[in-house]
């Protein structure tokens, strides 16, 4: 066995063309009619960062840890 | 190959009892009861609190410290065979365990957090399992022989366990004794049964701990006196020869990989790190958490087989001596954007294969690994030259591409290599050249906004503004992995700012069906024929156990061949 990766599409012999269709961290093909923009996104995050952040470092505090 | 998370519970005050707040275990129990309502679900045959489900995978209840408050729900997707195939079971585990938390009680809202740090320095989080080669030749030996020779240890450590169980009962019978007596001399006896049994059994609440919490600090401190001499014994065996080729020749792959997998990390000092828990390591071999460790590679599975399984089960302890075993990687993070998360588990297993096929002789070195982790972090230049055993310098750019040059150069010699593992080369190739780029001009970083979650995340915190406080900042770091609409990857993702590789029908399968040609696919088989019927089903990752008593049969998972392989399948009764 080549590699221990088994892949979901049909396997290939050699490295694809450099111009191959490849679904490479597309980004959506068309995206939902109501979304906002980046600069407004930001402007909601930056807003609810400053809200209460004391109590949401508190609310998600994980006491000891994990494995 | 298999993900393990460990989600963070982030919950608000009970609105119908101010003041009062349910237990994290208590929540585990309303989000399972939800999960049930979803698909089929069994409990698990195991020490820790869980169940498996229809797609194989499983859901625990990780705690360390029960009467003291702690605990995460810990997800592990099912046995997979390739990244892509792993990525799509661990978003739909995110979708699964999160949708339940919404779904679990609507009186007490809590969402999970895919993170590895919270905001006061505790650690938890991703781990990594893929099956390799531990050992071959003379090593391979030294290993089973070492494990002949810790049995008699192994023995001491459960007799250990079994005389500590037997004072918590003896314990708990006097404290009883003692209750009774005094409790009609007392005017607040609810203070004396709180010291003595703990708040499940006065409260009436359930943490998952039947003891007070200074009862469970003493059993912890005698529990890891009790497993020193094995865990010493344990970890010398393996530092000589379990995994050494991975430990010499992909080391420091896996110290420079935070460049592509790291979700970037506010400290207290408001200093911005590429990754969250790389921070906290400090050793390379260990057993995550034992002994306050916090390993690059973890050996927690060999001790739990010695020092527990194999005593139920004595085919643990061969399973044990086989060559190819468990490697599982603490290092990484755990991420929310999808290329990072694919490329923290392909690069892995194309580095995993060109070792074992002998591509990655003369691999770099560094001097010392620890302290390169520690550079790397919090150079978010990308231009720290680090120090390898032959005196030359790299920079972590550098250290990738080399394992990047190595495994296309074994690529290119097979004759039968899947798509997936060029589409995993090519874009680990795509993403360090956007990374050189970002690093020569950080305006260029753009283009992995959304791709990579330390530049997504240290995009948001420049965003934030200069007038941002530590707590805000901080806030950023944790929020951006809250598994809700509310949190800030997935605010980015819900209006097409990130970039996917798996689609939204892909996920809606792995909510449904386990990984074919895996341990997985009979044991998703049997929870859907079995759950809902009326004869007991009790599950783990290697058995599946029908009914009850004489007539329980015992199915081993490891006799399952896929229908094209040899020896078709074999079921083993008990």
């Amino acid at each position: 066995m080549a590699t221990r990766i088994h892949g979901d599409q049909p396997r290939a012999a050699q490295q694809p063309a450099a111009g191959s269709q490849a679904n490479v961290g597309s980004q959506a093909a068309a995206a939902p009619p109501d979304v906002q923009p980046l600069p407004e996104v930001l402007e909601r995050i930056r807003h609810d960062s400053r809200r209460d952040s004391r109590q949401y470092l508190d609310e998600s505090a994980v006491p000891f840890g994990g494995e | 190959m298999g993900l393990e998370t460990e989600y963070a519970i982030r919950y608000q005050e009970c609105q119908t009892a101010p003041g009062v707040r349910p237990t994290r275990f208590e929540l585990y129990q309303r989000l399972i009861h939800a999960l049930r309502r979803k698909l089929p679900v069994v409990p698990a045959r195991h020490f820790k609190d869980g169940v498996f489900t229809a797609t194989g995978g499983a859901v625990w209840f990780e705690t360390e410290r029960p009467a003291a408050g702690s605990g995460l729900i810990e997800g592990a997707t099912p046995e997979c065979r390739g990244p892509r195939e792993v990525l799509r079971y661990q978003r739909a585990q995110d979708r699964l365990v999160s949708e339940a938390a919404a779904e679990a009680d609507a009186a007490v809202p809590f969402t999970l957090l895919k993170n590895d740090r919270d905001a006061f320095d505790n650690v938890y989080g991703a781990q990594e399992n893929y099956e390799v080669t531990l050992a071959s030749g003379w090593r391979l030996g030294v290993w089973r022989a070492g494990m002949l020779l810790l049995i008699p240890l192994a023995l001491l450590t459960w007799i250990g366990f079994l005389l500590l169980t037997g004072l918590m009962v003896v314990y708990l019978i006097l404290a009883g004794m003692f209750y009774v007596l005094l409790q009609p001399l007392l005017r607040q006896p609810q203070r004396l049964a709180l010291a003595l049994f703990g708040e499940d059994f006065v409260h009436g609440r359930d943490m998952g701990c039947i003891t007070p919490r200074w009862l469970e600090s003493v059993v912890q401190v005698v529990t890891r006196v009790l497993t020193v001499p094995l865990a010493v014994g344990l970890w010398g065996l393996a530092w000589c020869c379990a995994f050494v080729p991975q430990r010499r020749d992909m080391l420091a792959f896996l110290i420079s990989r935070a460049l592509l997998s790291g979700a970037g990390m506010v400290d207290r000092q408001g200093q911005f790190l590429l990754a969250d828990k790389a921070p906290a390591m400090n050793c390379v071999l260990g057993y995550g958490g034992l002994f306050g460790d916090r390993p690059i590679l973890t050996l927690g599975h060999f001790f739990k087989a010695l020092s527990a399984d194999a005593w139920f089960s004595p085919t643990e302890f061969r399973d044990v001596m086989r060559p190819r075993q468990r490697l599982q990687i603490g290092l990484g993070d755990s991420n929310m954007a999808e290329v990072a998360e694919y490329l923290r588990v392909g690069t892995t297993l194309l580095v995993l294969d060109a070792l074992e096929a002998g591509a990655l002789n003369g691999a770099p070195r560094l001097r010392r690994p620890l302290a390169a982790l520690q550079t790397i972090c919090r150079d978010t230049t990308l231009t720290a030259q680090l120090r390898l055993v032959d005196g030359t310098r790299m920079t972590a750019l550098d250290l990738q591409r080399t394992y990047l040059d190595a495994c296309r150069r074994y690529l290119n010699q097979q004759s039968d290599v899947p798509h997936d593992a060029w589409h995993v080369l090519r874009l680990w190739d795509e993403t360090l050249e956007q990374l050189e780029e970002a690093a020569a001009d950080p305006r260029s970083g753009a283009a992995l906004l959304g791709r990579i979650d330390w530049v997504t995340k240290r995009y948001l915190l420049q965003q934030a503004g200069e007038s941002a406080d530590w707590a805000s900042r901080k806030k950023i770091d944790i929020r951006y992995h809250e598994l809700s609409s509310e949190g800030y990857y997935q605010l980015l993702a819900d209006n097409g700012l990130t970039s996917t590789i798996v689609d939204d029908e892909e996920i809606e399968r792995s909510l449904r069906l386990p990984p074919a040609n895996t341990p997985a696919t009979m044991r998703g088989h049997y929870i859907r024929e079995f759950s809902q019927g009326d004869q007991a089903l009790a599950v783990n990752w290697k058995t599946v156990l029908i009914g009850q008593g004489r007539h329980a049969r015992l199915i081993r998972l490891s006799d399952y061949r896929p229908p094209d392989g040899p020896g078709g399948r074999r079921h083993a009764k008990a």
